[in-house]
């Protein structure tokens, strides 16, 4: 039995402690998960509070037959695609620059407002992405989470998964090429240039 | 191994999730495709430009929040079970079952309207309507006789006729073959039954 599991199992028990260890460890992840599939800051504190409060009222009847953290990212993207649903029209209504607003001020160095235009076209790009490529670019890109993982999150197949990531990095590709010139040819798990 | 599979395995490789021989194929195909390392070069560039969307921290009063909220879920009545729950969680799909269950209602109370519209009534409800005037108190006497004769009616099944309370067409009728019927309206176990006539 895992840690979460038996942190559930002390919660089952009365224990309320127990559920803000939950919260304490996954609060961080959840808040980022929404942050970057919303683009909005501001709302995603309130959502990641509601996916909580949704967490509170579910988990005496969580069985464990899926990871909890399986399950919470579920239950948090669910409540992401919900909102989205909702928003879809005001959003359709709204003006780039009303857009622009929503995002936050960077805490970027003074005179990094290049660096700062391209962090809000990122943001722009990633919530322009259809909702279910956004979601597995999101698991895979910044949760770092192995493919199966993610299968399990969003209940898809393997060639699904790849076919939609696929996708979804060619479309920001595109929107991020503007920012691309400059940029030297990345380090880290490439072949080393020598070799080429 | 051909461009559509390199490509295929980008992720993999960044990730160095690929087992050694199939890193090994990625890797040489890399040096001997141009437009492969152009791919993989935009693909690190765009994995690199990402990273641009940083993380936020949450707020310092995150958790006394929450509290609050929590709080007042517990306070909430709310049902353990039952379909109340789900139907919150689900109202489309509850809406959709209520319609359908409203819409196969409304064609049951249709069709069994249709059926007794079709259907002979019963000739002791047509008598009734149609032939109250000829029942009088003389055939209570006589109904009581004749269960107190040892037939199958039980005496204490029959009420004291009271005509304001129980209009005496509500407790005698005459059905279409001449067959006298008795509703015992009113008593908890209502029993009807038949009787010939000619018998009396």
């Amino acid at each position: 039995m895992d840690d979460d599991a038996l942190t559930i199992d002390r919660f089952k028990n009365g224990e309320r402690r127990a559920f803000d260890d939950l919260v304490i460890k996954y609060r961080k992840s959840v808040l980022n998960l929404i942050y970057r599939f919303t683009g909005r800051q501001d709302e995603a504190e309130d959502m990641a509070q509601e996916v909580f409060i949704r967490l509170y009222r579910s988990l005496k009847d969580f069985r464990g037959e899926s990871s909890f953290f399986t399950y919470l990212y579920r239950v948090t993207l669910n409540l992401c695609f919900q909102e989205r649903k909702k928003r879809a029209k005001a959003e359709s209504r709204m003006s780039p620059e009303e857009d622009l607003e929503k995002i936050p001020s960077a805490a970027t160095p003074h005179g990094e407002a290049e660096t700062r235009e391209a962090r809000e076209t990122v943001i722009k790009a990633v919530r322009g992405l259809p909702p279910d490529q956004r979601a597995v670019v999101i698991l895979f890109r910044y949760h770092g989470l192995p493919y199966r993982e993610i299968c399990d999150i969003l209940k898809i197949g393997m060639g699904t998964l790849k076919s939609r990531l696929h996708r979804a990095h060619a479309s920001l590709k595109e929107k991020l090429r503007p920012y691309m010139e400059d940029m030297e040819i990345p380090t880290g798990t490439e072949v080393d240039a020598d070799e080429l | 191994m051909n461009c559509s599979v390199f490509k295929t395995m980008m992720p993999d490789y960044e990730t160095e999730s690929l087992p050694g021989t199939t890193r090994l194929k990625w890797e040489e195909h890399l040096k001997s495709c141009a437009g492969c390392r152009l791919e993989w070069e935009e693909w690190m560039k765009t994995a690199r430009l990402l990273d641009l969307h940083e993380e936020i921290e949450p707020e310092a009063d995150f958790m006394p929040r929450l509290y609050v909220k929590l709080a007042m879920e517990d306070r909430k009545p709310r049902p353990e079970s039952g379909v109340l729950p789900w139907f919150l969680a689900f109202p489309k799909a509850g809406m959709a079952i209520a319609g359908l269950l409203l819409v196969l209602g409304i064609t049951w109370f249709a069709w069994s309207g249709l059926l007794q519209h079709n259907t002979p009534v019963p000739a002791v409800t047509q008598a009734a309507v149609s032939a109250p005037a000829a029942i009088s108190e003389k055939h209570v006497a006589d109904l009581k006789n004749f269960a107190g004769a040892g037939n199958n009616l039980l005496p204490e099944k029959i009420p004291a006729y009271n005509a304001e309370e129980t209009p005496l067409e509500k407790v005698f009728a005459y059905d279409e073959f001449g067959n006298i019927g008795i509703d015992l309206v009113g008593e908890k176990d209502i029993a009807q039954l038949i009787l010939d006539e000619n018998r009396r």
